[in-house]
């Protein structure tokens, strides 16, 4: 069939695949349905995008999109795309603006029940108490070059060192908190001084930090080990590396559009900006864009901990009580060098995830001992009415996805369609009418980020759990929510 | 000059149109204060100069633009007008002159509406067509 234009083959319920055409080095393969290829995908960019990254030097296998594909720049978002260490590129569009945009989720000893008729006051102070909104600032101390420098380094090894959080929060984070090979002197002195008093800061756009309630249970093998029940309370933060990330982006994409000429690409493209990943220009942006990850992990660590402070004080109850607990951190907009079997062959290739989660099996090396029995955690937001998702990965990710899954909804709606859906109608009200409190900066974030303006993420996550690549574990539902 | 706002699901794009490559910019830069600001009121501020070189034109409109948004979110400052746009091309160059009126922002009277994270090269051609300039500019929010 041809979807916006461009010829698909179904490969399976789940798999639809574009064949090389022109310059295409490899094909293009979506994971989605039927339904959702044939009307979110319809009309859209998104799937051409997938075809103009199949022309990256170097990329190897499949031009892949995860699905919640929608458009992004470059690559769509929901790609994912694996290139040659030796004769592959890396692009900047392949990770996105917001480096090391990611979710947290961290688990309590509470049910719903203990805290029902608390949630006002929780969502109240928990707004207080951690910066949200355009430009946000001033979570924690203003700090030094020389601290940010730190960070930028050590990620969130660095708030645990500073007491905002427990050796096990690292142990449970995705790289541990800390990508090597961070050098923060290629970082623009803008792009530090955007992020200097931004660490520990929500912003604004579809960041949140929700209060959950665990709603259902999929696999209770694994929920146990993950520390999940059912009516527990849990809460997710979604947010990444702030202004910092943003310019290291930037910065970079001008440098690799110039790299890309240099080195004669003839990319469909400008926004697909490249240099080959043994180059210094390569180099460089790997080593920046780390150090633009360690930020936001140290973002959500800090937020991490302000929030247990602010749950502890509004329900005034100690530490050992409230069992404030992280069951894991992943990053979904980022690019790494992992060991992955191409056609056989067990290969060392830069793996880029821009808007989707690694979802690495039960024994591999690089998730933490306590997973080695489920496979890596996978958690995916939904819109802030209806429902997220925790998953965990499977070794048939290994196998077809480089190790991927999918990482949230995806919008459906645009925002101005969707402010204009929301005028003179009372949002919070709805919103308290489905049992969730909520505090915003401004009416205009919560019209914008009314659940009908995203897709049905459970649409999304059954797609990667039919195909076998993540598995549900639990669905949670919001009772609470900050925004910026 | 003129601008038009455009659909787009998940970010802001516009069409710009001027008269000339300085009134393209400008109306490029009225059109991101739009989409930055929720509450502005104008007054007089202080002169900020900047001088942009680049090799392609779509360079220099995301550059000048991307210098706003640093202006706006890292120093916290209003961009009040454009005093003056002066775009030269020499040697194969385009060389950016601006010289705008600023301010720090004051709490009611100034209020941002969206954190634009960059201005993207996203559709971005800049044509000429019987004396009229267009293009396109999607900002990442």
């Amino acid at each position: 069939m041809k979807i916006s234009g461009i010829e698909v083959n179904r490969i399976s319920d789940q798999i639809w695949e574009i064949p090389k055409f022109g310059g295409m080095l490899v094909p293009g393969r979506i994971y989605t349905s039927q339904k959702m290829l044939e009307t979110t995908l319809q009309n859209d960019e998104a799937i051409k995008q997938v075809v103009n990254v199949a022309h990256l030097p170097g990329i190897q296998k499949y031009s892949l999109a995860m699905p919640d594909i929608h458009w992004g720049y470059g690559f769509p978002i929901g790609g994912v795309a694996a290139t040659d260490l030796d004769e592959g590129v890396i692009s900047p569009g392949g990770v996105g603006y917001d480096i090391n945009c990611g979710v947290r989720l961290a688990r309590t000893s509470l049910t719903q029940n203990d805290v029902q008729k608390r949630i006002k006051k929780l969502v109240e102070n928990l707004f207080k108490d951690i910066p949200t909104g355009v430009g946000a600032s001033g979570a924690i101390r203003k700090l030094s070059s020389k601290e940010i420098r730190s960070i930028l380094v050590n990620g969130s090894q660095w708030a645990v060192a500073q007491g905002f959080g427990t050796d096990d929060d690292i142990t449970k984070t995705e790289e541990k908190g800390k990508m090597e090979n961070a050098d923060p002197s290629l970082l623009s002195d803008r792009a530090i001084e955007r992020g200097q008093d931004q660490a520990g800061t929500l912003g604004s756009g579809n960041h949140f930090l929700e209060i959950d309630v665990v709603d259902e249970i999929f696999d209770e093998q694994k929920a146990e080990v993950l520390g999940l029940f059912k009516n527990q309370i849990v809460i997710m933060i979604h947010t990444g590396s702030r202004g910092l990330g943003y310019q290291v982006c930037d910065d970079y994409l001008k440098v690799l559009v110039k790299a890309g000429e240099r080195f004669g690409f003839n990319l469909p493209d400008k926004q697909l900006a490249c240099a080959p990943i043994n180059s210094s220009e390569g180099h460089n942006y790997l080593s920046a864009m780390r150090c633009a990850a360690n930020f936001a992990w140290n973002n959500r660590q800090v937020i991490m901990h302000l929030a247990k402070k602010s749950l502890q004080k509004t329900l005034n109850i100690s530490e050992s009580e409230l069992k404030f607990e992280l069951i894991y951190d992943v990053c979904h907009n980022i690019a790494k060098i992992e060991t992955h079997n191409i056609d056989g062959e067990m290969k060392r290739v830069c793996v880029h995830r821009k808007g989707a989660t690694r979802a690495f099996p039960p024994g591999h090396k690089d998730i933490p001992e306590v997973y080695q029995s489920t496979g890596q955690p996978v958690l995916i937001p939904g819109d802030m009415g209806r429902y997220s998702f925790v998953s965990a990965g499977t070794e048939k990710s290994m196998s077809e996805t480089f190790g991927s899954s999918c990482h949230g909804a995806g919008r459906v709606q645009s925002r101005h369609k969707a402010l204009k859906a929301g005028k003179g109608k009372d949002l919070i009200g709805e919103m308290n009418k489905r049992g969730i409190e909520i505090q915003a900066k401004g009416y205009k974030t919560i019209a914008e980020e009314m659940p009908n303006a995203y897709k049905d993420v459970s649409e999304v996550v059954d797609v990667m759990h039919l195909a076998g690549i993540s598995t549900k574990v639990a669905k949670i539902k919001p009772v609470g929510v900050i925004k910026g | 000059m003129h601008y038009n706002f455009v659909e787009h699901t998940a970010d802001i794009a516009v069409d710009v149109y001027g008269n000339s490559l300085a009134d393209l910019f400008e109306a490029s830069a009225l059109a991101w204060r739009e989409s930055v600001f929720e509450e502005y009121s104008p007054s007089e501020g202080e002169s900020y100069k900047f001088k942009i070189v680049k090799d392609s034109i779509e360079e220099l409109l995301v550059e000048f633009l991307s210098e706003l948004n640093y202006l706006v979110y890292t120093k916290r400052l209003t961009v009040n007008h454009l005093n003056e746009l002066k775009i030269e091309l020499s040697s194969g160059l385009y060389i950016l002159s601006a010289e705008i009126n600023v301010e720090k922002f004051q709490d009611k009277k100034h209020t941002l509406k969206e954190e634009i994270k960059a201005v993207t090269f996203h559709q971005m051609h800049i044509v000429e067509k019987d004396g009229e300039y267009k293009t396109r500019i999607v900002f990442d929010i």
